[in-house]
């Protein structure tokens, strides 16, 4: 069993306690949160585990029962909890994205390379389980060449006062970096090739990127982050040259009668592909190789994220090269 | 002026697909009097034509003005070759018919141009042929004007076809389909369908886009340099951010016709049209893999467009996708496939 250090108590932690309590590899030893109310609260639902104020006072405390620490904090700390971790010894799992630019994802990167220890970046849609199939498909051949990728996912609007980080660019790296990298990360794993144009629009709480690719093959992503009620939406539909592959909430709608009209019963596929995530990290640091998602491949997202972000900012393509990419 | 009891309708030309002329074989209010073409249309054309003209019990008279001078048509309905397109509704507009046309509606702006410059001037009544009469765009429009989602902010639309359009690429086997039927690419086509919901859906034009297109099913669209996928990315009027995805995906790549799929995201809500188009879906033991697996109800699409058509005739007013209209869907078309070949996004042009 796999001991986990949880650090950061927002508004998701309790989701990530239930898909650890969930798990058969990994257990939570510890949260951390600077505010001692949610750590307080989410140490109460983990089984009354220990909660304390950051990773530092904890690492240095002598009392670090734990193998890996799971990075859940506002994204600007994100490389700097990361290097805390890493520099102590520690696997680290951390939330997308894994720092605010490339160039720092990459310092955590190497230097978990050069420590040894497992780097994680949650790009939690390679777990979701209707997107598991999709590739599974793709990598047995049945779909043939990807040609055209196209993803849809809605989120409920961000909540909390406007000041919150996670309306602060500065603090969330902004809709791309935020949240297009679930996207952008999607496209890398699935189309499985290096993108050559990102086009990107952005609107009030909307993004759209737009991706080529030197083989011909094409991706469009589309995210909201404003819907007013209820959970999310996840659609994906992948076209390759022998068949498609159409994964989508919509057509896996569960519906309940209890007389009028009937009501949709959407399942929280977040939750399992949550626990699922968890376990991949959990059995790559047993089994002491490198986890399915790796920091290169966050390294990797977040330069095409950049580049959309820029693109979505000035109103042209963004080109890539092999160093960054030039806006058309 | 009082409408007719029934107006009487002119086909002209049957070469690409004849569901235009039949939407109106059996509509109370029109009368299909004859099919006709030009002379110089090739032979295969001609026989196209006189298999329509068999199926709807009127004769087939080459020579499109002898034939509007005796059947003094209030309508023309072209269904030609793209290439001629514009050529015969021109001419039929000039002549003071109101005309409806299969898509694409021209290969060229300037053409689209050319048909609203003689439409407009002859005061007369253009309907591009369009799927707009389907119950869920329909109900799709309600709901947006209706403001139930709020402002509109976002669009997509995925348009996709499952029918094969000849041999794979890298395949040896021979072509069986003629040359007749794969002279376009598929964004350049079918384009018309998503864009035309957009437009219908949420009444706005779009005024740049970025497009990504290829050649990735078929030999004869990479041949020929023509796409049989695209994605298009779409800035519209109001900041409404747009996109589809549309293309001819290969019969084994949907269990119906294609998909059909339309997101709108409002200020205050979202909504969803999934459907394989309105068809029923047929399976009996023995099917053999190519028999086609739904019966299209698309009849019952085509007569309210019809339906419309006649309102606007009756009233002189708009029909449900005009000459305007379609113009700017073909300029939309060809600045996303401008931007395919650019890699820039592309301003969508607008009549001058």
């Amino acid at each position: 069993m796999i001991r986990l250090a949880l650090v950061g108590c927002g508004r998701n932690a309790p989701a990530l306690v239930a898909a650890v309590t969930a798990s058969d590899h990994c257990e939570l030893s510890v949260v951390a949160d600077i505010d001692p109310q949610p750590a307080g609260s989410v140490a109460r639902a983990a089984n009354a585990i220990r909660h304390v104020g950051d990773l530092g006072s904890l690492l240095a405390s002598g009392n670090a029962d734990f193998d890996a620490v799971i990075v859940n904090t506002p994204n600007d700390s994100h490389a700097h909890i990361a290097l805390t971790a890493i520099r102590a010894g520690r696997h680290v799992l951390v939330e997308k994205p894994l720092a605010l630019s490339a160039d720092e994802a990459r310092e955590v990167t190497q230097a978990a390379e050069r420590a040894d220890v497992r780097l994680m970046a949650a790009h939690t849609l390679r777990f979701m389980p209707a997107n598991v199939q999709v590739q599974r498909a793709l990598a047995a051949g049945e779909l043939g060449k990807p040609g055209m990728l196209r993803s849809h996912r809605w989120l409920r609007r961000f909540p909390g006062p406007p000041g919150g980080w996670k309306h602060d660019p500065a603090r969330s790296g902004g809709l791309c970096l935020h949240e297009g990298v679930h996207e952008i990360d999607q496209a890398l794993w699935l189309i499985d090739e290096r993108p050559t144009h990102v086009h990107a629009l952005a609107g009030p709480e909307l993004l759209q990127i737009h991706l080529g690719y030197a083989s011909g093959a094409m991706a469009v992503c589309g995210i909201a982050t404003g819907l007013p009620l209820g959970g999310g939406y996840y659609s994906l539909t992948l076209i390759g040259s022998l068949g498609a592959a159409y994964a989508d909430d919509h057509h896996n709608m569960h519906l309940v009668y209890r007389g009028g009209r009937p009501q949709a019963a959407l399942t929280d596929l977040r939750a399992s592909a949550v626990r699922a995530q968890f376990d991949e990290f959990a059995r790559a640091i047993g089994e002491e190789r490198a986890p399915s998602v790796s920091g290169a491949d966050a390294v990797a997202a977040l330069q095409i994220a950049e580049a959309a972000a820029a693109s979505s900012a000035s109103g042209h393509t963004a080109h890539l090269t092999d160093s960054g990419y030039d806006l058309a | 002026m009082t409408s007719p009891e029934r107006y009487r309708v002119l086909a002209l030309s049957a070469a690409k697909h004849d569901y235009v002329p039949l939407a109106f074989k059996d509509h109370p209010r029109f009368q299909v009097v004859g099919v006709s073409d030009e002379p110089s249309a090739a032979g295969w054309v001609h026989e196209c034509n006189e298999r329509l003209a068999a199926d709807l019990g009127v004769p087939y008279e080459p020579g499109v003005d002898a034939a509007i001078a005796r059947h003094r048509p209030h309508v023309a309905v072209v269904s030609s070759e793209a290439a001629r397109h514009a050529q015969l509704s021109v001419q039929a507009a000039n002549a003071g018919l109101h005309v409806v046309q299969d898509k694409p509606m021209a290969p060229t702006v300037a053409d689209c141009d050319a048909i609203v410059e003689a439409v407009e001037r002859a005061g007369v009544r253009f309907l591009l042929w369009n799927r707009n009469t389907q119950p869920a765009i329909e109900e799709a429009r309600r709901i947006v004007h209706a403001g139930e989602i709020g402002e509109p902010r976002a669009i997509h639309v995925d348009f996709f076809f499952c029918k094969d359009a000849g041999v794979l690429l890298n395949s040896d086997e021979p072509e069986e389909i003629p040359d007749s039927w794969l002279s376009e690419g598929e964004l350049t086509v079918e384009g018309i369908y998503p864009l035309a919901y957009m437009r219908h859906i949420l009444g706005l034009d779009a005024l740049r886009a970025f497009g990504r297109a290829s050649a990735h099913f078929f030999r004869r669209h990479a041949e020929r340099g023509v796409e049989d996928i695209a994605t298009v990315s779409l800035e519209m009027e109001q900041g409404v951010i747009g996109s589809l995805c549309s293309g001819r995906i290969g019969r084994p790549s949907h269990p119906n016709i294609g998909e059909l799929r339309v997101h709108v995201v409002g200020s205050t809500g979202a909504l969803v049209i999934a459907e394989p188009r309105p068809e029923v879906a047929v399976h009996t033991r023995g099917l053999a893999p190519d028999d086609d697996r739904n019966r299209r109800t698309d009849e019952e699409t085509d007569r309210r467009q019809v339906d419309h058509f006649v309102t606007a005739l009756d009233t002189g007013g708009d029909t449900l996708l005009t000459a305007r209209h379609g113009r700017h869907i073909v300029a939309t078309v060809t600045a996303a496939l401008e931007s395919a070949r650019t890699g820039r996004s592309c301003e969508v042009s607008r009549p001058s």
